[in-house]
């Protein structure tokens, strides 16, 4: 009777230890499967600042190509709103505002995403808007421009 | 007689619960290292891609006459999808382009230039 019971423990032990290292396992499955969840979208976030500090570059520094697409907004090459570097051109503003959504997303190589573009006033009036107003992850960047010959801050939102 | 044979079974169980706990192990172990490389890849691909296509605005915004060298890891390709659509191929990742005044090239691993000549801008490996 003695021996069958140290038998006993011997298999409750073994039984312990399996059930705290399956435990200790399932954990760091669950611990690794968030982090690599974790460093996605930290990837993606990054991903996103990089194209809207590059798609803000693009539109407040650049006249676009050809520079006067604002006369043939449909055969325009490269969107861009400045008349010189960082002095919005209201024309340009105007023929964006024209354009479709879907085609200036795809013009500005933005398309896996959703934007928002606005002027504001530096009192925060807005002066213009275009783009789906966010609703989710936002990269967000604001740039201080020239417009209609007063200070105005260009503000670009990157989402999805 | 009985005592002897028990411990036998047990401790046969017990060593085979562990080598098969350290199987698993060693399987989990694998399959994430695998999978790690995998995402190191796509990373590093992903960061070649917006690379290149952030080198692109630059040159463009900065206007005439810019060069910008650069070396890189992978095979690039640009392709145009449609009028409105340039594209990217970094071995299999893709990232769109802002910039359309660019020609379809294919861009081998090592150095390359980007040039803004009068607002189009040139790919090529040197």
């Amino acid at each position: 009777m003695f021996r069958f019971k140290k038998s006993q423990l011997a298999v409750t032990d073994l039984f312990i230890a399996l059930v705290v290292a399956l435990i200790l396992i399932i954990l760091v499955v669950f611990t690794w499967n968030r982090y690599v969840i974790i460093l996605k979208e930290e990837n993606v976030y990054k991903e996103m600042q990089l194209i809207t500090f590059q798609t803000v570059d693009l539109l407040i520094k650049s006249s676009g190509e050809p520079s006067n697409w604002e006369l043939n907004p449909t055969n325009v090459d490269v969107i861009g709103l400045a008349s010189s570097d960082r002095k919005i051109s209201a024309s340009k503003v105007d023929a964006l505002i024209n354009l479709s959504y879907n085609f200036t997303s795809n013009s500005l190589g933005i398309s896996y995403y959703d934007f928002y573009f606005q002027l504001k006033h530096v009192n925060g009036t807005q002066l213009m808007g275009y783009g789906i107003a966010p609703n989710n992850t936002v990269v967000s960047v604001q740039r201080l421009v020239s417009y209609k010959n007063e200070d105005a801050i260009a503000e670009f939102a990157l989402w999805k | 007689m009985v005592k002897k044979a028990q411990f036998s079974f047990e401790f046969l169980f017990a060593v085979g619960i562990v080598f098969f706990l350290f199987l698993l192990l060693l399987g989990f172990m694998m399959s994430r290292n695998q999978e790690l490389g995998d995402s190191r890849r796509e990373i590093n691909k992903g960061n070649t891609c917006l690379l290149i296509s952030s080198l692109i605005t630059s040159a463009f915004i900065n206007g005439d006459g810019v060069i910008i060298n650069e070396s890189i890891d992978y095979n690039v390709n640009v392709s145009e999808i449609s009028p409105a659509y340039k594209e990217l191929n970094v071995e299999g990742y893709y990232c769109l382009l802002a910039i359309h005044t660019v020609p379809n090239a294919q861009l081998s691993k090592g150095k390359i230039k980007i040039e803004n000549q009068n607002n189009y801008i040139d790919l090529q490996n040197v």
